[in-house]
C-alpha cells in the first residue's frame, strides 16, 4: 500500500506516539521565519531525496513521514517522492502551515501568517498582529496622504517614513510596530515563542533534562 | 552478498546521542540488537526518567522484534545508559567489551563503588573479547576494539553496517575526544585507520552529532568513503603525528561534559543508581577526583 495518506493538523499530536517525523518541505527562509515548535525534519522540496534522507536520518521503510509546507501542495509532491521511492507509510499535512496555525499548533515566529486553507479549523482568533500592523500602516498612509494633498503637504514626510519602516522591516525581519503591538492586551492570548523559563523555572517532569549540549557546551567531539 | 541490516536511529537532543535499533526485516527471525541506549537524566534534580527508553521499547514492539542484544560502545561519560532497564522490560543480553575491567578498574576507587560494581564485570551478561564473532538473529556481527576515547572503545560490524560509538563522528563533525583517563589519540588515530580500511560504501553510524551550525540538522550516518574523503580529523592525507597534535590542542582545557560523574558510575552497574540507603539511591559526587 503505497497510497499517499492525509493527516488533519489537529491530529499531529498523535504523530509522535506513532513513531512518526514530521518533515517541513518548504524554503529556508519561510522555515526560519515560521516553524512548528512540536520537532521536525526540515528539507526543502527541491533538495528531497527520499532515500537518502530516510539512511542518513536513521528512519526505516515504515516510518511514517508527514509532509507539510505553506498550504499543501508542495507537501503533496514531495509525498509522491517518497512514495515513487517505495515508502509505504507517507502522509500530507492538510492545508499546511497556515491550518497548524489555524488548529491552535504552537507556531515558532516571528510574525505568524494566517489565512484559510483547506483543513482549516477556522476557530475564531483574534486578527493576527501581522494583519493589526497592516491595518494600522495602510490607515495612516491614507490618511496622511490625504492630508498631503488636500491640506498641506508637510504631511506627506508621515507615509515617507511609513514607507521608509515597512522596507527596514522587510529587510531586517524587525518590525517596530509588531513588537509594540504584540506588547498591546489584546495580544496577550496570542501564540508567541515558547517562554524558555527564568533561573527559577520548575522542570516539568515530562520535561527532563532540560538541558542539553547545545553549541559550546562540552560532548563528546 | 553482505546483508544489509535495518536500522533505526533515535537522538536524544538533550545529550546529542543516536540509538539504534538493527535488525533484518527480510527474515521471519525479528531477532534484533539495541545500542548505545539513553536514560534520560537532569543534574539539577537528580531526576531521572525512561521517556528516550520507552520510544525505543515503542518501537520494538510496533516491529514485532525480539531484543537479543543491548550492546554498549563504550562507557560513556557524557549520558546514562538504559541498558539495565530495557533488559528488564525486554529481555536480551547486555554486552560490552572485556576491554571496560580496566575502567572498572580505574574508576571503582574513585566512586568508592566495589559495594554495588563488581570488579569481575559480571554485571554485564557477555564480555566480548577482541575480534569476537557472534550473531544477530540471522544475521552475523564482529565486535573490533577501536580505543582512543576510551580504552575500551568498540566498534560493532553488522553486514555492511558499522557502529563505531566515539571512535568517529560524521566527517563534519571529526572524531571522539581523547582527554578522559585513559584516552589516548594515538589510539584513536589507530582505530580510524581500522575503521576506514573497511569495504568504502560501508554505512557508518556514528554515536552522537554534533551538528556544527543551525541548518545542519542531526543525522546518523556517512559512508566509509565519505569519511576517507572528508572526515575533519581523517581525512586522506593527515599523518598520526599531525592528528595526535590537532587532537590534543582540540582537547586542551575542555570543560567535562554535564553529567560525566552521574554517567561513570550509572553505567559501570549498565545503567543503575545503585545500594539504596533506606530506598533511597544517590549518585556520588568525589571532590577533586576528575
Ligand atoms: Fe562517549
Amino acid at each position: 500500500m503505497s497510497d499517499i495518506q492525509t493527516i488533519h493538523p489537529k491530529d499531529l499530536h498523535t504523530v509522535e506516539g506513532k513513531g512518526g517525523v514530521i518533515l517541513d518541505v518548504r524554503t529556508p527562509g519561510e522555515h526560519s521565519d515560521a516553524h512548528l515548535a512540536r520537532p521536525h525534519a526540515h528539507v526543502p522540496l527541491g533538495e528531497l531525496d527520499p532515500a537518502d534522507f530516510m539512511l542518513r536520518r536513521g528512519l526505516d521503510r515504515e516510518t511514517p513521514v508527514y509532509m507539510l509546507c505553506k498550504a499543501g501542495t508542495r507537501a503533496r509532491a514531495a509525498a509522491e517522492k517518497f512514495a515513487a521511492a517505495g515508502f509505504p507509510n507517507v502522509h500530507v499535512i492538510e492545508g499546511g502551515i497556515i491550518a497548524c496555525d489555524d488548529c491552535g499548533e504552537d507556531i515558532n515566529a516571528m510574525v505568524v501568517e494566517t489565512g484559510t486553507a483547506a483543513g482549516s479549523c477556522a476557530t475564531k482568533q483574534p486578527m493576527s498582529v501581522e494583519r493589526q500592523v497592516r491595518l494600522i500602516a495602510g490607515l495612516v498612509v491614507l490618511v496622511t496622504s490625504a492630508l498631503g494633498i488636500w491640506v498641506n503637504p508637510v504631511w506627506l514626510y508621515v507615509p515617507l517614513a511609513v514607507g521608509a519602516g515597512l522596507s527596514f522591516s522587510g529587510v531586517s525581519g524587525f518590525c517596530l510596530m509588531a513588537e509594540t503591538l504584540k506588547k498591546m492586551p489584546w495580544n496577550k492570548g496570542l501564540k508567541q515563542q515558547a517562554d524558555t523559563g527564568g533561573a527559577c523555572g520548575i522542570i516539568k517532569p515530562d520535561n527532563i533534562p532540560a538541558s542539553s549540549p547545545g553549541p559550546g557546551k562540552p560532548g563528546c567531539a | 552478498m553482505t546483508l544489509k541490516p535495518d536500522v533505526r536511529g533515535f537522538f536524544d537532543p538533550a545529550t546529542a546521542t543516536w540509538t539504534y535499533v538493527v535488525w533484518s526485516s527480510g527474515h521471519e527471525d525479528r531477532r534484533c540488537a539495541i545500542i548505545d541506549s539513553v536514560l534520560d537524566y537532569d543534574m539539577h534534580s537528580g531526576r531521572h526518567s525512561t521517556a528516550s527508553a520507552d520510544a525505543v521499547i515503542d518501537f520494538v514492539k510496533a516491529r514485532g522484534l525480539e531484543v537479543e542484544w543491548i550492546l554498549e560502545t563504550h562507557i560513556h561519560a557524557d549520558h546514562l545508559t538504559a541498558a539495565h532497564y530495557l533488559r528488564a522490560k525486554l529481555g536480551g543480553k547486555i554486552a560490552i567489551s572485556r576491554h571496560i575491567l580496566a575502567v572498572l578498574e580505574t574508576w571503582a576507587p574513585v566512586f568508592q563503588s566495589a559495594e554495588d560494581t563488581p570488579l569481575d564485570g559480571s554485571q554485564f551478561d557477555v564480555l566480548f573479547e577482541d575480534d569476537q564473532q557472534f550473531t544477530i538473529g540471522p544475521m552475523t556481527a564482529k565486535m573490533i576494539h577501536t580505543p582512543g576515547h576510551t580504552p575500551a572503545d568498540t566498534s560493532y560490524i553488522v553486514g555492511d553496517a558499522v557502529f563505531v560509538g566515539d571512535a568517529m563522528f560524521l566527517p563534519d563533525v571529526g572524531s571522539g575526544r581523547c582527554d578522559f583517563p585513559g584516552g589516548n589519540a594515538g589510539d584513536s588515530y589507530d582505530s580510524g585507520q581500522k575503521l576506514l580500511a573497511l569495504p568504502p560504501e560501508t554505512r557508518m553510524y556514528v554515536g552522537h552529532d554534533y551538528p556544527p551550525g543551525p541548518r545542519r540538522e542531526p543525522q546518523c550516518m556517512a559512508t566509509v568513503s565519505e569519511q576517507r574523503a572528508g572526515n575533519l580529523r581523517f581525512h586522506q592525507g593527515v599523518t598520526r603525528e599531525r592528528f595526535i597534535e590537532a587532537r590534543e590542542a582540540a582537547d586542551a582545557g575542555k570543560g567535562v561534559p554535564e553529567l560525566i560523574l552521574p554517567s561513570l558510575q550509572v553505567n559501570l552497574r549498565t545503567g543503575q543508581f545503585g545500594k539504596d540507603i533506606n530506598g533511597v539511591q544517590f549518585v556520588r559526587l568525589p571532590v577533586d577526583k576528575l
